[in-house]
């Protein structure tokens, strides 16, 4: 034995598995050789002696020309091993002397055992098998000098697999998820020499668990029994177990031997039962119960669908497990709607009922057998379904190809509520005429148009909507109903949509009722489609009853019509519609209603007018009617606008003019009585002024006008013209007139003075010429009075636009209510204004009048420009009075008014001014008024109350 | 004594309208779904003690329970065949939105869905059947909402 310990040996253990796809049906227990199927594995035991003089010949000099042979132990059938037993006596025997056989021969032979054992791996997609050595390592031998080669073969794929170890190998197969025959082989080697072993087979299939049963059903028999049935791949074995919800524990057990079925008795209606099924195979491995299979037990029909065809009786079968329906009471409905005659039934036993009916045609109906419950009938969930085969007829009822971004055509169809429909078509590029000649051979329609199905999928849909359309190709439509054993049909539908195109109304629709008794109407056509359209008319007139009775006329071509009418004047509501002129299609919806407009010839429409009458009846409201303004002659409407905004630039212009000398002559003036210095004050008195401004000079004559608020200055000349208005007695001379005339004379003549005004810096940077007419006014104490009365409504600010109108209504108000001081009776804003040189020129006229009797004297007040004044001035020195010259140093030394008058005195109008007399306003200037009216009256001789004024403000001083 | 009870904020009357306003609204589509069918009126389908599994008659006890049967309803609904019921599963979803929203703001529990291994049993055993199974489930679908627009107090409780 020491040798041993110096030998060199290599025990190689060489696994091969073969493999070989044979089908199920093939797949018998007896089919392979060797070991044993046991707990789902396969296990065998092989023992190998190996000539290993030969490999230690080198150094043992052993006899040569043996070699080695393997045995399994335990090959037995499989037939012989269904079950796991442990070895009987003869088989320990027979293992001894095979090892004691090999044990005598050790001085020649090397002896080993190998367990094998093989089993799925995972999911069964692999089969792993392994060898192991077998006891104690070799005496002199390492475990890592046994090497064992073991291989996995598929003869048909020619796959092998193989794997080596050292006292154990494990090699994996891959099956890819069928059973299959595998062939292993294993050799151990020594050194060179190799004991091979018998080739095993080893049936995957005996390797699995059992399928569960499926396709657990049950059937129930014209005699009310029910029968359960299920599916197996080798009915053997089975049981079944049914229970109820509430007593799930307490399932009961049937055991089935060589069938797939059984007769489940003594069930009752209206519980809901649970059952499952377990088999066992050939090796009495028992599989899994099956998934739980529900039912409950109300009616049963049978069968639970018919395929019939048309004019075909079929008779039909219900089962009332309830015990409590008789069949003698029962009623069959048709489509849960009508009654089938009673005569039609039959009463096959208690619980079973019959009724034979006739197939009317292709298509697909429901029946269901009920249970009359007083006037009701008690129906339950389950029906029958009976499908008669061959191509129904349908009808799309509406095919409308909308006029949207997108062309999309809804079918609608009007089909029995119970089938569960699906709708299919086949689009082509051809012409339907072609289509339907193509149809007849399968494989062209096959191949060029493939089936499609509306996006909606089956369901109980009543209507299919087909979007981004070709709107000139054809469409095959048909639907399909589909049952457990087969499907129908309704016959198809070609459809070209543009042959179904519902166009959009017309539009833009205009009507005009001319008086020539005839309706005028135009509209405008819908862009798409693009073929030609024919238009069909219709309207109404508006009176009379609520109701509209419509008058339809046409087809028209164009669109426009011309309808002759049986009266004029006459309202009417038109209405517009269109379809294709050439071909078929769909006659589009009534366009919107438009009322006509009634012609008349007085009184024409010029622009439009967007408003609505609701005519109320005898017998009720009546539609709204829309009445429109149509525009007339453009060319008058032009006109009316630009007169119009003449008008509006003139007002402006006005307006404009208003606000400016209204700024000029009367913002800067300050109102005492709103100063707070003022309060309790009456400036009607003199001594209220003194005590207010006690210094003597200067301010009397302005008082309450700031240094910073000079607005003018008034220059008066001398006019050697008198005035052309007047007559040649009432032409004045104004330093005549100054001079002679008597400060409130009850001369009603009045003094029209032309004046032209300059604003000052102060007030305002624009300037305007105006005119004042300066006519004679009322004794003194009544123009103090209506001076005081206007004081309160003149204030600065309260100014209204009405202030010229005041001046004029109320001569010289306005004139003496800043200025109390210079409210003399001789002041010259004792005057009356004058609006304008229209009104200026009126009372010009009037004075012209008044002039023969002794009328009023017209002056003109004019406020001329600073350079005009600038030579005035030089010319009118000479002409100053001594007076005026006075008030002229004073108002210079005072520089209070500032702004420059040029005064003329005429008897004429402004159109005369050519002769106008100017008054240099310095010699006047202290009793400038703080402002001016545009025009105003005077008293008469007014030029001599200034004078006057200027008199009396000199003693003041 | 003073209350341990955990205060819940009462929903607000915004929601129990809109809860009221979408029961109205699922009633008036399944009186017009039926009516597509045009089954005979004396049919009665479905009686309430055949078929358990979808909710009849039964009590509102709480924003759960009503959740609880919105979920057993709309379960029936999705395994209707496509087509007029879509737009009730919506409406059905809706509502169910409102309520759990308001459970949610109550703080309420879930209840977990009872029997539900049975309603799929029911189910799939008369898939062939969707035309009974839709009327029936919506006849009780139907008085589910008029109980519930009767009982808009039992939104202020879980």
């Amino acid at each position: 034995m020491t040798e041993f310990g110096s030998l060199f040996i290599s025990l190689t253990l060489l696994v091969n598995f073969s493999i070989t796809s044979q089908g199920l049906a093939t797949l018998r227990p007896s089919v392979g050789h060797g070991g044993v199927y046991e707990d789902l594995k396969w296990t065998a035991q092989l023992c190998c002696q190996v000539p290993w003089d030969q490999s230690v010949r080198s150094q043992l000099a052993v006899t040569s020309g043996l070699s080695g042979q393997c045995q399994l132990i335990n090959d037995t059938k499989p037939e012989s091993s269904r079950k796991s037993q442990p070895l009987s006596g003869k088989e320990k025997r027979n293992r001894y002397k095979f090892l004691e056989g090999l044990t005598r021969k050790l001085n020649v032979f090397l002896g080993k055992c190998l367990d094998i054992s093989c089993l799925f791996e995972g999911e069964r997609a692999n089969l792993i098998c392994n060898a192991k050595s077998q006891g104690a390592a070799l005496p002199g031998v390492s475990p890592q000098q046994l090497v064992f080669e073991m291989g996995l073969l598929s003869n048909e794929t020619n796959h092998t697999t193989q794997c080596a170890g050292e006292d154990t190998a494990t090699c994996s197969f891959s099956l890819h998820g069928n059973d299959s025959i595998v062939s292993l082989s294993i050799s151990l080697s020594v050194n060179g020499t190799t004991a091979m072993s018998p080739k095993m087979q080893i049936n995957t299939y005996h390797l699995r668990t059992p399928e569960s049963p499926v396709n657990l059903h049950y059937n129930v028999t014209t005699e009310g029994e029910v029968i359960l049935r299920w599916s197996y791949t080798q009915p053997d074995s089975c049981e079944v177990r049914y229970s109820t919800n509430s007593s799930i524990n307490k399932s009961l057990v049937v055991k089935i031997k060589g069938r797939s079925w059984v007769h489940l008795n003594e069930l009752n209606s209206g519980v809901r039962y649970m059952v499952q099924v377990r088999c066992q195979n050939s090796f009495d491995y028992w599989s899994e119960w099956s998934q739980p299979f529900y039912f409950t037990l109300d009616v049963s029909y049978i069968p639970i669908e018919v395929f019939t065809t048309p004019d075909s009786n079929v008779t039909l079968y219900a089962v009332f497990h309830n015990r409590s329906w008789s069949a003698r009471k029962a009623v069959w409905l048709l489509n849960g709607r009508v009654k089938i005659p009673e005569n039609q039934y039959r009463v096959i036993n208690e619980r079973v009922s019959a009724v034979t009916l006739q197939a009317t045609g292709p298509g697909f109906d429901s029946l269901m057998c009920c249970h009359p419950w007083g006037e009701w009938f008690k129906c339950t969930i389950a029906y029958a379904k009976m499908y008669t085969e061959g191509e129904f007829s349908t009808q799309l009822k509406n095919n409308n190809v909308k006029n949207s971004k997108v062309d999309t055509m809804t079918c609608e169809w009007n089909k029995s509520a119970w089938a569960e429909v699906r709708f299919l078509y086949r689009q082509y590029k051809s012409m339907c005429e072609d289509v339907l000649k193509m149809d007849k051979n399968e494989d062209a329609k096959e191949l060029f148009a493939p089936v499609m199905e509306c996006p909606y999928g089956a369901g109980d849909h009543r209507e299919c909507t087909l979007s981004n359309l070709s709107l000139f190709s054809c469409y095959k439509i048909w639907l399909e109903v589909e049952g457990g054993r087969g499907k129908v049909r309704s016959l198809p539908v070609y459809v070209a949509p543009i042959d179904y195109v519902k166009p959009s109304p017309p539009s833009d629709l205009e009507a005009i009722t001319l008086p020539n008794k005839t309706l005028n109407v135009r509209w405008r056509r819908p862009p798409l489609p693009v073929y030609d359209m024919q238009y069909k008319l219709r309207f109404s007139a508006l009176r009379g009853m609520a109701n509209m009775h419509w008058e339809v006329i046409g087809p028209f071509l164009e669109p426009q019509a011309e309808i002759f009418l049986e009266e004029s004047c006459v309202q009417y509501k038109v209405e517009v519609r269109c379809k294709r002129l050439n071909g078929s299609g769909l006659w589009s919806n009534w366009s919107k209603s438009r009322s006509s407009v009634v012609y008349n010839r007085k009184g024409r429409f010029y622009g439009s007018e967007k408003f609505t009458l609701y005519p109320v009846f005898v017998d009720g409201e009546g539609e709204s009617v829309q009445c429109t303004g149509t525009r007339g002659d453009p060319a008058a409407y032009m006109l009316l606008m630009i007169i119009v905004f003449l008008s509006i630039v003139l007002f402006i212009t006005i307006m404009m003019s208003q606000n400016h000398m209204k700024k000029l002559m009367w913002k800067d003036i300050p109102n005492p009585n709103n100063c707070s210095w003022a309060k309790g004050m009456d400036f009607g008195q003199i001594e209220t002024m003194e005590n207010l401004f006690p210094h003597p000079e200067g301010l009397t004559a302005c008082p309450l006008l700031l240094v910073s608020e000079r607005i003018c200055e008034v220059e008066i000349f001398d006019k050697p013209q008198t005035l052309e208005c007047g007559k040649d007695n009432n032409s004045v001379n104004i330093e005549r007139t100054s001079t002679s005339s008597p400060l409130l004379g009850d001369s009603s003549e009045p003094l029209s003075l032309e004046a032209s005004a300059s604003a000052t810096p102060e007030t305002s940077g624009q300037s305007s010429v105006m005119y004042s007419a300066i006519l004679l006014s009322d004794p003194p104490g009544l123009l103090r009075k209506q001076q005081e009365s206007l004081s309160s409504s003149s204030d600065e600010g309260n100014f209204s636009a009405n202030n010229s109108d005041i001046s004029g209504s109320f001569p010289g108000g306005l004139w003496d209510l800043e200025n109390p001081v210079c409210s003399d009776s001789g002041n010259p804003r004792h005057s009356s204004l004058y609006n304008s040189v229209e009104e200026l020129s009126e009372t010009c006229e009037y004075e012209a009048s008044e002039s023969t009797g002794g009328g009023k004297n017209v002056y003109y007040l004019a406020v001329n420009e600073k350079e005009e004044e600038e030579e005035d001035e030089e010319n009118d020195d000479e002409s100053e009075s001594e007076e005026a010259q006075d008030e002229r140093e004073e108002n210079e030394e005072s520089q209070l008014c500032k702004g420059r008058f040029v005064m003329m005195a005429d008897t004429k109008p402004q159109s005369g001014g050519n002769n106008y007399t100017s008054i240099d306003s310095n010699t006047t200037s202290h009793s400038i008024p703080l402002y001016l009216p545009q025009h105003r009256s005077i008293e008469k001789q007014s030029y001599d109350t200034l004078k006057d004024l200027h008199r009396n403000n000199g003693m003041r001083k | 004594m003073l209350s341990l009870g955990r205060s819940i904020p009462v929903p607000s009357e915004t929601l129990r309208n809109m809860v009221k306003l979408q029961a109205e609204t699922i009633n008036s589509r399944i009186q017009k779904h039926n009516e597509k069918l045009k089954l005979s009126p004396k049919l009665l389908i479905g009686d309430p003690e055949l078929y358990p599994e979808v909710p009849a008659d039964k009590p509102i006890q709480g924003l759960g329970s009503i959740v609880d049967t919105l979920t057993i309803f709309q379960k029936v609904l999705h395994s209707l065949p496509k087509g007029h019921v879509r737009q009730l599963h919506t409406d059905v979803s809706t509502l169910q939105g409102y309520l759990e929203e308001m459970m949610s703001s109550m703080h309420c529990p879930l209840i977990k869905t009872a029997n539900e291994k049975s309603l799929e049993a029911f189910l799939k055993e008369n898939a062939t059947h969707h035309i009974t199974v839709g009327y029936m489930a919506l006849d009780r679908l139907e008085k589910f909402m008029q109980q519930l627009i009767v009982s808009l107090d039992q939104l202020k409780t879980c």
